[in-house]
């Protein structure tokens, strides 16, 4: 395997905001992978640099061996990039859009006509093909600028949380596809703050707070480092209760957060016997997963 | 050779114009319409109208004085309002510039496709009225036909102008101070609608530095084919301002959206 992004001691200042610091990742050619992180982690700014539309402060940045600094053109002819906030023609139709954005990679009029007509199959947009983009729903936006970024048939798929506002449905055929992209070859990058998303899909991840990886690994591996495989939610307990829980409980892994405590355990079943009694309001068991990794790495407090 | 000068630079500013040529031919209800009827309304008016009250300037009836004027002042605001309100829309509100440069186009790319946009609006409209005017036999020689030279070099310089203001304003309705103080006093006092000779010396200064009065002296040289002796200085002023306006455009530009 050969990388195909590079980042060494990456970052990016914005005035006296460092919103990546000094990172260092390499993405392997055909490799789904994920960034997660909390409002403001740096997701973005990464995703920007790479598609050379901030400049780098300092550190290295290379896709294909090309700088992103030096090479902008060469480095975008290979990319598709699906911003986080659409930014579709709004005064061009569904069918126009993909035209006019292949014009600007140069693709002559009659690859793009075949291109375009095959990416409205894929993302089934059909029907809408002569519809202004203000007529789209939030969801159909969303499907045409991810077929927008497939315009230029790219190495490199670059997805700034593509599945954000999408109905169930629209959120698993864009699973199906990226499967299929991936399955031809294509490196995808993608931000989510679906951890279920980035579990399915990501080869590998990083999980970033203030600029910085905190995690990195497949995700089935990030997820082992939870002192658990099972979570046991005790919800709606108040500080009182929490403090006649504390002794049945002060040998198990715990957190107390709102109203909830989460217990950690490979071996929920003796814990659940000795609470059986207490006749707490809501107790849940489920599967330890990514979310609760992010939550322990990144703290349960939102972010200002 | 461009290249060399402004190495951002590429052939994909065509592509961004096309995109522009697009839109513009589905509105063109709305985008050629008006600001035609505009001046026809001000030649009409004024020309035949006020005209008849006034005696007739350098040699000319009022209407044929302000007949090229009109043509010149289209020259002006089809590239100002394009590129000022159209540019600005485009950056700020729809985000067309972001989805752009995330294509091989630069920064560069884009705002030289906007203005070569703005200057054949200029063009067009400009030529609009020259064929109406021409029906009013108001255009006096063939030399006329180098007027569409005139209107691409004077609307690429008025639409350098205008996107490179739009590059520093904090908002939208600053616009209205390029329009206000700088547009309007060239609409009025730029050789348009009276000789510059009637202003105090002092403002006759201020004149020569409009670059509407340039682009009304070359356009009445042309249409009533008699050629003022400084008609190549007023070509090569429209061509060094515009081109310094064009530079600045684009360095400003970068430094706005490519942070
Ligand atoms: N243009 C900008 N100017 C100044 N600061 C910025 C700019 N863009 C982003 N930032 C700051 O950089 C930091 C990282 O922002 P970024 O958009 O990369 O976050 P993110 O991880 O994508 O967040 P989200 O999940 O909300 O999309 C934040 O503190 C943000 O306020
Ligand atoms: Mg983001």
């Amino acid at each position: 395997m050969t990388a195909i992004i590079t980042g060494k001691n990456l970052t990016k200042r914005y005035g006296d905001i460092t919103a990546v610091d000094s990172v260092n990742f390499a993405i392997e050619q055909g490799e789904l992978f994920g960034f997660l992180g909390p409002n403001g982690a740096g997701k973005t700014t990464i995703m920007k640099m790479i598609y050379c539309f901030v400049s780098v402060t300092s550190g290295q940045l290379r896709v294909k061996g090309m700088d992103v600094m030096n090479k902008p053109r060469g480095v975008k002819k290979i990319l598709g990039v699906v911003p986080q906030e659409d930014n579709l023609d709004p005064d061009l139709t569904t069918y126009e859009n993909l035209i006019t954005y292949s014009r600007y990679y140069g693709i002559s009029k009659k690859d793009a006509v075949a291109r375009a007509r095959e990416l409205l199959e894929f993302f089934s947009l059909n029907v809408k093909n002569q519809s202004a983009v203000m007529e789209l729903s939030g969801g159909m936006k969303r499907r045409l600028t991810l077929a927008r970024g497939l315009i230029n048939d790219p190495e490199i798929l670059i997805l700034d949380e593509p599945t954000t506002g999408l109905d169930p449905q629209a959120r698993h055929l864009v699973w199906q596809k990226l499967r299929e992209l991936k399955r031809k070859g294509i490196t995808i990058l993608l931000t989510t703050h679906y951890m279920d998303e980035a579990t399915y899909l990501c080869d590998r991840l990083v999980m970033i707070d203030n600029g910085k990886f905190i995690a990195e690994g497949p995700p089935m591996e990030l997820i082992r480092k939870l002192p658990g495989r099972m979570v046991i939610e005790l919800q709606e307990i108040e500080g009182q209760v929490y403090e006649s829980l504390k002794p049945l409980i002060e040998n198990e892994v715990y957190e107390y957060f709102g109203d909830t405590i989460y217990i950690f355990t490979n071996d929920p079943k003796p814990i659940l016997d000795s609470l059986a009694e207490m006749n707490l309001p809501r107790v849940i068991e489920r599967y330890a997963n990514l979310e609760d990794l992010f939550l322990k790495l990144t703290g349960r407090s939102l972010r200002e | 050779m461009l290249n060399l000068i402004f190495p951002n630079l590429s052939r994909g500013a065509f592509s961004v114009l096309l995109r522009h040529r697009d839109v513009f031919i589905k509105m063109w209800k709305t985008t050629l319409i008006p600001p035609f009827l505009d001046p026809l309304f001000y030649l009409v008016g004024m020309g035949y109208g006020l005209g008849a009250l006034v005696s007739d300037i350098d040699g000319y009836s009022y209407v044929q004085y302000i007949a090229p004027a009109l043509v010149s002042s289209v020259i002006m605001t089809a590239p100002f309002f394009e590129g000022a309100i159209g540019g600005y829309v485009r950056m700020h509100y729809q985000k067309t510039w972001d989805a752009m440069i995330a294509t091989p186009l630069s920064i560069e790319d884009v705002i030289t496709g906007e203005i070569l946009y703005g200057a054949c609006r200029a063009l067009l409209q400009a030529v609009s009225i020259m064929i109406v005017i021409f029906l009013f036999g108001l255009v006096k020689s063939p030399l006329a036909l180098l007027m569409p030279f005139v209107c691409l070099i004077g609307g690429f310089m008025f639409g350098s102008i205008a996107i490179a203001y739009i590059s520093w304003i904090p908002a939208i309705n600053y616009i209205d101070f390029l329009f206000t103080l700088i547009m309007t006093p060239m609409f009025i006092f730029a050789g348009t609608f009276f000789p510059v000779s009637q202003l105090p010396p002092w403002a006759q200064k201020v004149a020569f530095f409009m670059p509407l009065y340039h682009v009304v002296l070359i356009t009445r040289s042309l249409i009533t084919g008699v050629i003022h002796p400084d008609i190549w200085k007023s070509v090569i002023w429209v061509i060094i301002v515009g081109s310094i306006a064009f530079a600045v455009a684009l360095r400003l530009l970068r430094r706005r959206v490519v942070q």
